[in-house]
């Protein structure tokens, strides 16, 4: 830019390579993290990247701010997800527009039989039955054996109220895969 | 019991169910897609970005004003008085009340009084040229007849004719009202001019609004 175009100073510098260093360390440990959070919203590992990448490059722009670890984890974990729901959201309309509504299937795995993709057809399907506060609490507590602490300081929820959406939660999911399965609750 | 078991099982299972679902790693490019995207984006420099904060500040300041100063209804005092003549300094042209040409020289003594008069009370029958020159004057509009009473009282007193009669003869209202018969008016002698100086204001003193 003319005008601007001078010697950076040297302490302009030292702070950029020190973010971009801190920068790299959070996208390193933080990545899986990310995609999964998308993943479970979404279940398409294509989709699940595409938001994970998003949710990166809004953070690298607010990285001055979120320079503690625990902020960037919760702040990212917060922006993975608000991005998830809106692209399943422009998905299903999508969908809905073309060739009307299809569940999405699992991805393959190595023990895959058809048993088991039924089974995992039947759960994702009553997890996103869930209400939002109680199928974001599901799925964080899913991954990587987070506990409720954790799940807590992500969602910077009180603890207490992370434990009773768990447990709702956990409620909701058996009453409907008892009622898959052709067991309804008393 | 066995139901209590059996729902504590099925609490783990359920658990050990979604962590199996969600055990999906993303590609081994992702990463480094990541990295290439976030690469690719514009460089953040903040301190380019003050002069376009305060651009944009001196833009809205300026709105500001344009908007206080050119608002749609605004009166005539609101405008700076900066642009307007100074009072003080205007020329006394404001036409006097038509006299009789026989009180030429009494008209000459009382004039500033008269211009006076006629300065705050701008007959509306009679505009003249110098009220259109001077726009920023308040222009006070009063009835014909009035402007009419008003005139044959001033010539009245001028000549030292003041006849409360030939008021009432005029027809005016307020003769009704106030009779003038046992009115005896003592005519006038002499009036000692009265000097009216310019104000001595400094060129800032104006157009302060209050």
């Amino acid at each position: 830019m003319p005008g601007f175009t001078t010697e950076i100073p040297a302490t302009l510098v030292t702070v950029d390579q020190g973010l971009a260093r801190e920068f790299e360390t959070r996208l390193a440990e933080s990545s899986r993290l990310a995609f999964r959070v998308a993943y479970g919203v979404l279940r398409q590992r294509e989709d699940a990247e595409d938001v994970a990448q998003e949710a990166f490059t809004k953070a690298y722009r607010s990285f001055a701010q979120l320079r503690d670890r625990d902020r960037f984890r919760a702040w990212l974990v917060r922006m993975t997800w608000r991005l998830a729901i809106n692209r399943q959201r422009s998905n299903r309309r999508r969908m809905s527009r073309e060739e009307g509504p299809t569940a999405p299937s699992p991805e393959p795995t190595a023990a895959d039989t058809l048993v088991a993709r039924e089974r995992a057809r039947q759960l994702w399907s009553a997890i996103d039955a869930l209400p939002e506060k109680l199928r974001v609490v599901i799925v964080l507590a899913g991954i990587e054996g987070h506990d409720v602490r954790e799940v807590a300081t992500l969602l910077k929820l009180p603890e207490g109220t992370v434990k009773s959406r768990l447990f709702f939660g956990r409620q909701r999911l058996k009453e409907s895969l008892r009622w898959m399965n052709g067991r309804p609750t008393k | 019991m066995d139901e209590r078991q059996t729902d504590e099982m099925t609490d783990a299972m359920l658990d050990q169910e979604i962590e199996r679902a969600l055990a999906v790693d993303p590609s081994p490019e992702f990463l480094a897609r990541v990295r290439v995207h976030i690469a690719t984006q514009p460089a953040r420099v903040e301190w380019w970005s003050w002069p376009m904060v305060v651009a944009g500040a001196a833009v809205a300041v300026a709105a500001v004003v344009t908007v206080l100063v050119w608002r749609p209804g605004a009166s005539q005092s609101d405008v700076p008085r900066a642009a307007s003549p100074s009072i003080a300094a205007m020329p006394l042209e404001m036409p006097l009340i038509s006299a009789p040409p026989d009180v030429a020289g009494l008209r000459r003594e009382q004039s500033t009084q008269a211009s006076t008069i006629a300065r705050g009370a701008v007959i509306a029958a009679a505009p003249a040229p110098a009220d259109r020159s001077t726009p920023h004057e308040p222009e006070v509009l009063i009835a014909a007849d009035e402007a009419a009473a008003l005139r044959r009282l001033m010539r009245a007193t001028w000549t030292n004719s003041a006849a409360p009669a030939a008021l009432v003869a005029a027809g005016t209202e307020l003769a009704a009202l106030e009779p003038f018969e046992d009115l005896e008016l003592a005519p006038i002698r002499e009036i000692a001019p009265i000097r009216i100086e310019p104000l001595q204001l400094a060129a800032r003193e104006e157009g302060v609004r209050q």
